[in-house]
């Protein structure tokens, strides 16, 4: 495997009005890794992926990445709206889809930055726009197929189950090209055999899509399964990054989940 | 006749699949009903006909916005008044053609609409809707003050050129019809556009931006970027539909027309035909323009309440069909479907 970096954070800390959300973290994630990012609930877990995609822009320290020339660059330096096109994709810890646009064309959204059509074009249907729309929509139904959902394509978002729901998240990520995918709590209300379903999922990611995962996660089975390393953080601290095993031996992890010994 | 009967069900698996060719056969049935309108005794109704279709137009605008995007607008009606005075001056105190001066004024209130837009980028929800409705209130005002404008007096075109030596007066009876084809023509385009908008990753991200803005945000959608221009498109079309009154009726329409009144009117134009409706546009114009003019105010006794019954029919129409008029649809549908069921049961009965 190899073990070029791709993300890393120095010394980031993030505020809410006197509440360090993120205080003074620093890890690196290289490529191809699956990294689960773990804490109990209000650690930060989800301030720090909002960093990363720059919905938080007011942090302190250094979020750097390696873009697809291989130039490291500070994603400060970069608007939420060209995060997607830098290679970083996410998805969303409560489900943010449109309802009342089909999962297809939900997941077309997703593919905003591979159009190089502009409204007059839309207007008339030019050969080119008709034609780049074919070529995203067929990718768009592959990446469907691969995910299994390729028979609901037509159906509306709303009032879909949840897993199905997750998934179409899922896709729309996915057809960004991404080099880094950010799952925010992927497990979060799927059943046992959607989870084990789940975990074959991550791997293909990595594996087909040829990208990088770090994801948050409560059920700590899929994290300790599929994962390669592990951050733990507490109440915005690093607490640890090592391999699952580790990570479950390790005693201040121990403590921020189940308390000190008296 | 085997051969006739191949190409026939090909074409309509064409036209069932092509929405764009439903809106051309609604305005093929829209001109042969005005056709049989004007050949009647009630012949004006043809002019009620017209303002249907010039409202539907303007409400699919506002629909864009409302429907798709989210966000409200209370100066629809105050586009469509500055874009009437504003082609009279081009038309008649610069002796412009009349294309060129439709085109200018919907490039004017296209420029207005991203001022609006800016404001909606500070504002959201009913803060947005007293923000426009001021803008409205503010339009009338200038016109009315300035003497260019006639103080927002109506004021009747000279004969109009419509292009190469197309001209025609509203105020001939056979000639009124050429007019009304003119505008379904014109809506039928407006339609199209529209519709192409919203089956484009245009119309996907106005939709994402109003439903999801993080999820916009992720994907490289500028939030800020679509608002405006969803009021760009929206105010041009409240334009297009000013063009087509003065196209149909030759008049600036007084300044009072172009008030709240008239944007409330479109705005439950919207609601009635349903958000994100387009043949809903047309159905909802019908029901709140059409049937008042054409059938209540006909009543002897009802005469001085259309207003009232007007009001009664859309607090109905959302009771029952909160989704839009359109509903009426499905439902007559469903009812067909049940009937030929239990008619189906009862022959494999009596066969039995």
């Amino acid at each position: 495997m190899s073990k070029k970096p791709l993300l890393s954070l120095e010394n980031v800390s993030m505020n809410f009005g006197g509440l360090k959300a993120v205080d003074n973290l620093s890890f690196t994630i290289n490529e191809k890794e699956i990294i689960g990012l773990i804490g109990p609930n209000g650690a930060g877990k989800t301030t720090v992926f909002n960093c990363v995609t720059q919905f938080y822009k007011q942090y302190t320290g250094n979020i750097s990445y390696v873009n697809r020339d291989d130039e490291t660059v500070d994603l400060k330096n970069y608007k939420v709206t060209q995060i997607a096109s830098l290679g970083i994709a996410r998805t969303f810890q409560n489900i943010e889809l449109i309802p009342d646009l089909s999962i297809l064309d939900n997941v077309l959204i997703g593919a905003f930055n591979q159009y190089q059509t502009n409204v007059i074009a839309h207007i008339f249907r030019t050969p080119k726009m008709r034609q780049q729309e074919k070529e995203i929509k067929q990718k768009a139904e592959n990446i469907l197929e691969r995910l299994n959902i390729l028979h609901l394509k037509d159906f509306y978002v709303a009032g879909q189950p949840y897993g199905i729901l997750k998934k179409v998240e899922l896709a729309r990520a996915l057809i960004t090209n991404p080099r880094l995918i950010i799952l925010d709590e992927p497990a979060a209300g799927l059943n046992d055999r959607e989870t084990d379903e789940l975990e074959a999922l991550v791997y293909q990611i990595r594996d087909d899509f040829d990208t990088t995962v770090l994801l948050i996660e409560h059920d700590m089975g899929l994290v300790m399964n599929i994962c390669d390393r592990v951050v733990a953080i507490n109440f915005g601290k690093f607490l640890a990054y090592d391999t699952p095993l580790n990570i479950q031996k390790n005693h201040h992890v121990q403590e921020a989940y189940l308390g000190k010994d008296e | 006749m085997e051969k006739a009967k191949i190409i026939l069900t090909k074409m309509y698996e064409v036209f069932k699949r092509s929405p764009q060719l439903h809106f051309v056969f609604v305005g093929i049935v829209l001109i042969i009903i005005g056709r049989i309108v004007v050949s009647g005794s009630s012949h004006t109704n043809i002019n009620i006909l017209a303002e249907v279709v010039i409202y539907a137009v303007v409400a699919l605008g506002l629909n864009l916005l409302l429907g798709f995007s989210g966000l409200v607008s209370l100066s629809t009606a105050a586009f469509m008044g500055i874009t009437t005075n504003s082609m009279y001056v081009f038309m008649v105190d610069y002796e412009i053609s009349f294309l060129m001066a439709a085109l200018m004024a919907m490039i004017i209130c296209g420029l207005l609409g991203l001022i609006v837009g800016l404001l909606s980028l500070k504002m959201e929800g009913i803060y947005l809707g007293i923000a426009t409705l001021f803008i409205g209130h503010i339009t009338i005002r200038v016109i009315e003050a300035f003497d260019i404008f006639a103080r927002g007096n109506l004021r009747r075109f000279p004969q109009i050129t419509y292009f190469f030596d197309f001209q025609r007066s509203i105020l001939i009876r056979d000639q009124r019809i050429d007019l009304y084809t003119l505008v379904v023509i014109a809506m039928v385009l407006m339609f199209i556009v529209i519709y192409n908008i919203f089956k484009s990753p245009t119309g996907r991200s106005l939709m994402a931006i109003s439903r999801s803005q993080h999820a916009a945000l992720a994907m490289g959608i500028s939030v800020r970027k679509y608002r405006l221009l969803a009021f760009v498109i929206a105010t041009t079309v409240a334009s297009f539909g000013g063009v087509l009154h003065v196209a149909y009726f030759q008049t600036t329409g007084a300044s009072g027309k172009w008030g709240l009144g008239l944007s409330l009117i479109i705005l439950s134009v919207v609601v009635i035909g349903g958000m994100k409706s387009f043949h809903g546009m047309l159905l909802g114009s019908f029901i709140i323009i059409g049937i008042p003019a054409l059938y209540l105010r006909d009543i002897p006794f009802l005469s001085g309440f259309d207003d009232i019954l007007t009001g009664l029919l859309i607090v109905l129409v959302i009771l029952f069909y909160p989704y839009g008029a359109m509903q009426i649809g499905y439902d007559l549908k469903k009812l067909y479907y049940k009937a030929k069921a239990k008619y189906k049961a009862r022959v494999v009965k009596r066969d039995e």
